[in-house]
């Protein structure tokens, strides 16, 4: 296992992309947070907007900041690990050297498992700082109440890597790669779900893949929303997010899927 | 001993059939040119054996099937291009051979000596001109030193230096003992290196044996004397004579190369046949192959 984590590591390690699109995130994802603190709000608002910052609110609110952040950066990572594979032909080249064509798909997944690792470390950490910094008073209780998304998280930003490699696989070249994954996630899926589905079945249009994946750590809203629904006539069956618990259960059963897939792929595939 | 055998691979690419029913054997030691015009399916054979392109029949082993089909340190290969991560350093990329391989690292400096690269080792692979490319691939193809190696057209797009280069490289290679299977299209280089040959065309196996049986630098002979019959017998005593054809008065056949017209006129001045017309011409190999190859 240390064997292909290694494997991919020295593949990447002096990859320009990955090392701009990690030092970004990097950066990117605490100075967001920031940047939301100094927002200048009458005092009702700048009350509203403190209460993002101690804990628990904060992992919601970071987590959710990382799941753009997880879907641009990561997603992409994932992406060009596979393209960059196929446009140097060095997927062939690593399988004419002694890799086997499923040692190749599990390298790519137990690095990303690593990689997503580091990030949810990262994005602990952070959430911590700014939480430790702005609670007035800190109970343990509201630490472990957020261990949950903790787990979320990771396997939001592991959801993410795999749909990238999948795209990768299925499309070989960086640029339509990279536009399949931007297009279907941002309006492919959101114009069936909101567009058709909604119109035939409110109650299950949230089920999809990629949203699965994006409500692991949604907007923490639900509670605005729901008490919207119980104000509206005609609302009552319409769920702006899944459960967390669905969440879970949706995301691992579409990601089994795309690692199935990944493994299908490259079995059948000509290199 | 066989290190390599291929039982009837057929490979078709829709209504192309890239791979027709292709039977080989290659021997430990051999050095094995497989000599075909571009697109008779060298490069797909070679997939085939290496596991990247599935063939819809037949099957092939490697030693016999001794270590299973895992060929990690016993085969190194160039397959068309060089392919290697263009940001990363030629020793960088070696070592992630050697770590795919699962081998040491110790031999690199030795065998980018023997490529002569050294001087360049700490360079990025996008900064190597095609033939340093192509001999990083031939140090790639060495990594874990193994006993098989395959070279699909290793000069390909080369300027003369940089063929010689690579040309003496695998000389050294093939001094060393180790089995080579050489794709090619360039005959030349074929006969200058390989031992054996196989000579395929649109897929199909038309020609293999020794290199020397099949490419053989025979004399093409135009005669015309008094006695044609009596001439033969007495050619045929001393040498070996093949493709006889007769145009008139004329006899038209091809002689072992160390056949000389100086031995030819005594013969038959000695035995009482006059010879009004000889013409000797030697056959090149490239009209050797392109006889193998015609109309097949």
């Amino acid at each position: 296992m240390g064997h292909l984590i290694k494997l991919e590591w020295l593949k990447m390690k002096n990859y320009t992309a990955f090392r701009v699109l990690s030092f970004l995130f990097a950066i990117t994802f605490p100075l967001l947070l920031i940047a939301g603190k100094r927002i200048e709000a009458g005092d009702q608002a700048q009350t509203f907007i403190d209460s993002f910052y101690s804990f628990p609110t904060v992992f919601e609110i970071l987590g959710y900041v990382g799941n753009w952040l997880a879907f641009f950066f990561l997603g992409f990572m994932a992406l060009l690990s596979v393209t960059n594979d196929y446009a140097n032909r060095t997927l062939r080249q690593n399988i004419i050297t002694g890799l086997s064509r499923k040692e190749f798909i599990l390298s790519k997944l137990l690095f990303i498992a690593v990689v997503c690792g580091v990030v949810t470390l990262y994005y602990i950490l952070i959430g911590s700082a700014f939480g430790f910094f702005n609670t007035a008073k800190i109970y343990p209780s509201d630490f472990a109440e957020s261990i949950p998304i903790f787990g979320r998280f990771y396997l939001m930003c592991f959801g993410y890597c795999v749909f990238g490699l999948l795209i990768g696989m299925l499309v070989k070249k960086t640029g339509l790669g990279l536009f399949l994954y931007f297009a279907y996630t941002m309006f492919v899926e959101r114009g069936i779900r909101l567009g058709l589905h909604s119109q035939i079945h409110r109650g299950s249009m949230n089920y999809y893949p990629l949203n699965s994946i994006s409500d692991l750590v949604p907007l923490p809203i639900q509670d605005k929303t729901d008490m919207i629904k119980g104000q509206v006539d005609g609302m009552e069956e319409l769920s702006f997010f899944l459960t967390s618990t669905e969440a879970v259960i949706f995301s691992t059963i579409y990601i089994a899927i795309f690692i199935f897939l990944l493994f299908f792929i490259i079995k059948r595939r000509d290199l | 001993m066989p290190a390599l055998q291929i039982n009837g691979i057929t490979k078709r690419y829709g209504r192309i059939t890239a791979v027709n029913d292709l039977h080989l054997n290659i021997n430990k030691g051999e050095i094995f040119g497989l000599l075909g015009p571009n697109g008779s399916g060298k490069t797909t054979t070679l997939g085939v054996v290496l596991g990247l392109i599935k063939a819809d029949s037949g099957t092939y082993s490697w030693f016999e099937n001794e270590n299973g089909n895992n060929l990690n340190t016993k085969v190194g290969t160039i397959l068309e291009t060089p392919n290697f991560y263009p940001y990363m350093t030629a020793m960088e990329n070696l070592q992630l051979i050697a770590h795919i391989k699962k081998v040491g690292t110790e031999n690199i400096d030795a065998i980018l000596e023997l490529v002569d690269l050294a001087h360049r080792k700490n360079s990025r692979f996008n900064t190597y001109s095609l033939g340093m490319k192509q001999r990083l691939a031939l140090a790639g193809a060495l990594i874990g030193d193994p006993e098989f190696l395959i070279l699909d057209e290793p000069t390909n797009g080369l300027d003369p230096q940089g063929i010689s280069e690579v040309r003496e490289i695998i000389k050294k290679i093939a001094d060393s003992g180790k089995t080579i299977l050489m794709a090619s299209h360039i005959l030349d280089e074929v006969e200058k290196v390989c031992t054996h040959v196989a000579i395929i065309k649109k897929g199909k196996l038309l020609a293999t044996g020794e290199v020397g049986s099949i490419l053989s630098d025979q004399i093409q002979v135009e005669l015309i004397s008094d006695n044609n019959a009596k001439l033969l017998e007495l050619l045929d005593k001393k040498y070996k004579i093949s493709e006889l054809q007769k145009s008139g008065d004329k006899i038209l056949f091809k002689i072992d190369a160390n056949f000389s017209s100086g031995e030819l006129n005594k013969l038959a001045f000695e035995n009482g046949v006059t010879i009004s017309h000889m013409l000797t011409k030697k056959t090149s190999l490239e009209q050797e192959f392109l006889e193998i190859t015609k109309n097949k």
